[in-house]
């Protein structure tokens, strides 16, 4: 089987005329960039929406981690605010107050927090709860408790710390040391305040 | 496209060119390949703007790369159709609505020569537009087609040879219908 030069020369020959009126529309280019650039926008604000999301993620998380020292870091944990101390199990490792799950919503300025798998310890500080009187008001509900040498009482579920966390709240004068938790029961935060707490 | 005097053509600038220069020929490759003119001019567009994207490759032989991606297209849309068989571009059922054409199918059903080389294997369509629409050598059909050039050669031959009897048929069909008007 051989390609006859006449054959493949009428083929040029009948498609051209053949098809000749089968023109691109003006303007082609000008479409095809146009389009290229709408892609191009839209992959572009695909990327920043991308970045945004990781960002999102990323920087509380980075911030999480650096204020909170390494989590593998061997040895117990501190937990710091004003004169008081709270020592943690090694298990526990510091975490940004703002971010941590069990600090939503609490109004207090200043915070500390750390986590530990499935429990969230939180302190911060808050007025008496009677103004200028502490100790001589406890809220309906409250359970009085002896922590070491503290008076304290549990207060009761939603006063202090929203959702199904437990707080256990000292005593002191002028602001009340208030030391919330979730996940973990009543009974283990008063033993875990008993043993780990101390003011300088 | 206005270029500055002196200045070296902006990517836009070539690109622009390369379009006015080529995209007639691309388009009636792509008409041969695929079923209709509007399949035709969409798959021009999309190995156009893919020719694009890439410009800075491309630019070395823009054609040859244009043709590449365009057969690529064409047969994305081959694949396409044969999963989603009821997409068809033409319908070839006898309803009422199959008789009326649009303008461009009407002109299409005029090129005696394209409905039959759109009846060639795939391969041999190929072929042919590359070797006897795009001018392209047998050794760039078979890169661009990703096949042997042996094969190359022996598809352009039987293709030619089938679309010499597909023709001769058409034709008597022509004169029997001109004989004996149904």
């Amino acid at each position: 089987m051989s390609i006859h030069a006449d054959d493949e020369f009428n083929l040029r020959l009948a498609l051209d005329s053949e098809l000749d009126d089968v023109t691109p529309h003006a303007g082609l280019a000008d479409l095809v960039i146009a389009r290229y650039r709408k892609g191009r926008r839209r992959r572009f604000a695909g990327v920043v929406g991308l970045f945004v999301v990781f960002v999102g993620i990323g920087v509380p998380a980075g911030i999480a981690s650096t204020s909170g020292g390494t989590p593998d870091r061997a040895g117990p944990v501190s937990l710091r605010l004003g004169s008081y101390t709270l020592t943690l199990p090694d298990q526990y490792h510091l975490s940004n107050a703002k971010t941590a799950q069990c600090a939503a919503g609490t109004p207090a300025r200043q915070e500390a927090a750390a986590v530990a798998s499935g429990v969230c310890v939180l302190m911060f500080f808050m007025p008496p709860a009677a103004q200028g009187r502490a100790g001589q008001d406890m809220p309906r509900g409250a359970r009085e408790v002896t922590v070491g040498h503290y008076r304290a009482w549990l207060a009761p579920s939603g006063y202090v710390v929203s959702g199904d966390g437990t707080a256990l709240v000292i005593e002191g004068d002028g602001r009340d040391l208030v030391i919330g938790a979730s996940g973990l029961s009543r009974s283990a935060l008063v033993s875990l305040v008993s043993t780990g707490l101390s003011a300088a | 496209m206005r270029r500055v005097l002196g200045a070296p053509p902006s990517r836009e600038t070539e690109f622009t060119d390369f379009v006015e220069a080529a995209s007639a020929r691309l388009l009636r490759a792509a008409v041969v390949l695929l079923d209709t003119r509007e399949e035709a001019e969409d798959a021009l567009q999309l190995a156009l703007l893919r020719t694009y994207r890439r410009w800075d490759r491309a630019r070395q032989a823009p054609e040859a790369y244009s043709r590449t991606v365009l057969v690529n297209v064409c047969r994305e849309r081959w694949r396409y159709r044969a999963r989603h068989p009821e997409v068809k571009g033409v319908t070839t059922d006898a309803s009422p609505q199959s008789v009326v054409l649009s303008f461009t199918e009407a002109v299409d059903r005029r090129h005696v020569l394209v409905r039959v080389l759109r009846r060639l294997p795939a391969v041999q369509r190929e072929v042919l537009v590359f070797r006897y629409m795009l001018d392209a050598s047998v050794a760039d059909t078979a890169a661009a087609l990703d096949i042997a050039e042996g094969t190359v050669k022996s598809a352009a031959s039987r293709g030619l040879d089938q679309l010499r009897i597909l023709l001769s048929a058409e034709y008597e069909d022509k004169k029997v219908r001109r004989v004996h008007p149904r």
